[in-house]
């Protein structure tokens, strides 16, 4: 080939939407393929234990399985180019995940145990900031990358994180650090939080609710309650999309301060700014959330609706792994990681002593 | 012979071009889309569901 047959990057023609989705295909059979493992995993260790009770095998959630398998592919082989913007849909998937989820949840459900959650994100979201920001000043952070680690602490992780990037101006390389950081930090949850619950023999709201207030991530939060359980994989979502939902009120926060610093555009509509940065699928898991209350589905259909969710939420987990590089994530420099590991230690135990005193003796479901 | 090293550079921006999007508001556009598709693909499910349209699913 010769130089003038390349194309140039910043003058190629916008692919048609076929195309596209047609570029998603290979990465998105993975996603399939790797859940799919991993519940066959779990299905042949099941079998083989009720054949052969004396083997010691140990019993493994698909969810942990395919979050393995992942990061086995992604940190041996890596992902070809050819699978990334389908193992990009991951996101798309968990989504979907949890809008159809809202079916396990009345409103009344939302109304007392959402209502209770509110009031301890609410706290939260107060302390991580605060920790989070005297954590960034006495580390001598830069101080956008210490609003960005507050942000993705304190609210929905890498999506706040990108949220905010533009709201207050911040650089690549801070918001990479930050985002690594976060990212790192989630998936040190994945397999400390269930050993935790398991040792603190929590109940599985109490424990999801837990992992919903203190992973950072949508996507860590929910799989570090599905991996406890099915009931713990719910309220974790239930929690994560209560904190979400405070998304916009806290970017405005910072966009506002960061604007009289005079460094960031001022935000002339804050309604049309709260809207925009407001994650839209809060809404979609609230709308079938207000069906399901309704009777809109029968019993059955409800059944069907929440495994649907679990067929969505399977390429999510997985994606969790495939797209995470370890060797990338330690890469970002020690002392944004330091900052996250001591902020994220601290908010995990106030949460941990929130929960347990708010929900223990809570509706056990 | 400068070929193969524009490739490998047109390689690597077109990696860097898929994992980071370059613009914020790119991204923020790519997240509500990604929402909106998500609302959209689960409220059309649920009225499938709703009215037999879809045999029951199992897990």
């Amino acid at each position: 080939m010769s130089a003038h047959t390349i194309p140039n990057p910043t003058a190629s023609p916008v692919s048609s939407p076929a195309t596209r989705f047609v570029r998603t295909i290979p990465g998105m059979a993975l996603l399939f393929g790797v859940g799919l493992l991993g519940k066959l995993f779990t299905h042949t260790t099941a079998l083989l234990q009720t054949r052969h009770p004396g083997w010691p095998l140990p019993h493994i959630e698909y969810v942990l399985w395919a979050i393995i398998l992942g990061l086995v592919i992604s940190n041996t082989f890596g992902i070809s180019r050819i699978f990334r913007p389908g193992v990009a849909t991951y996101e798309l998937w968990l989504k979907l995940g949890i809008v159809l989820i809202g079916a396990r949840f009345l409103m009344q459900d939302l109304f007392n145990i959402g209502g209770k959650t509110l009031g301890l994100v609410a706290i939260e979201l107060i302390l991580s900031l605060t920790v989070m920001t005297l954590l960034g000043r006495i580390f001598k952070l830069p101080p956008k990358l210490t609003s960005l680690l507050s942000i993705g602490s304190s609210v929905c992780g890498v999506t706040a994180i990108m949220a905010t990037q533009g709201a207050i101006d911040s650089s690549e390389e801070d918001t990479s650090t930050a985002m690594a950081a976060v990212l790192t930090l989630g998936a040190i949850a994945l397999f400390t939080f269930p050993a935790i619950g398991h040792a603190l023999n929590m109940s599985q709201q109490s424990y999801g609710i837990w992992a919903g207030l203190a992973v950072d991530n949508t996507a860590e939060a929910t799989v570090t309650g599905a991996i406890y359980g099915d009931v713990g994989g719910r309220f974790a979502v239930l929690a994560k999309t209560a904190r979400s939902s405070f998304l916009g009120f806290v970017v405005l926060g910072y966009a506002v301060y960061w604007a009289a610093q005079g460094q960031a555009a001022v935000v002339e509509n804050k309604a049309l700014f709260l809207w925009q940065k407001f994650p839209k699928f809060v809404l979609g898991f609230v709308a079938i959330s207000v069906l399901a209350t309704a009777g809109f589905f029968t019993h059955g259909q409800l059944t069907s609706l929440s495994n649907l969710s679990r067929w969505a939420f399977l390429p999510a987990f997985a994606g969790v792994g495939l797209r995470t590089n370890l060797k990338d994530l330690v890469g970002q420099g020690w002392r944004p990681l330091i900052v996250g590991i001591l902020g994220e230690i601290f908010i995990a135990l106030v949460t941990l002593g929130l929960v347990y005193w708010s929900f223990e003796y809570g509706v056990a479901r | 012979m400068a070929t193969p090293q524009i490739h490998q550079d047109l390689q690597n921006f077109q990696d860097i071009q898929e994992q980071i999007p370059s613009r914020p508001e790119a991204a923020n556009r790519l997240s509500v889309n990604v929402d909106l598709i998500a609302v959209s693909i689960a409220l059309a499910l649920a009225i499938l569901i709703r009215f037999n349209l879809l045999p029951a699913i199992p897990f």
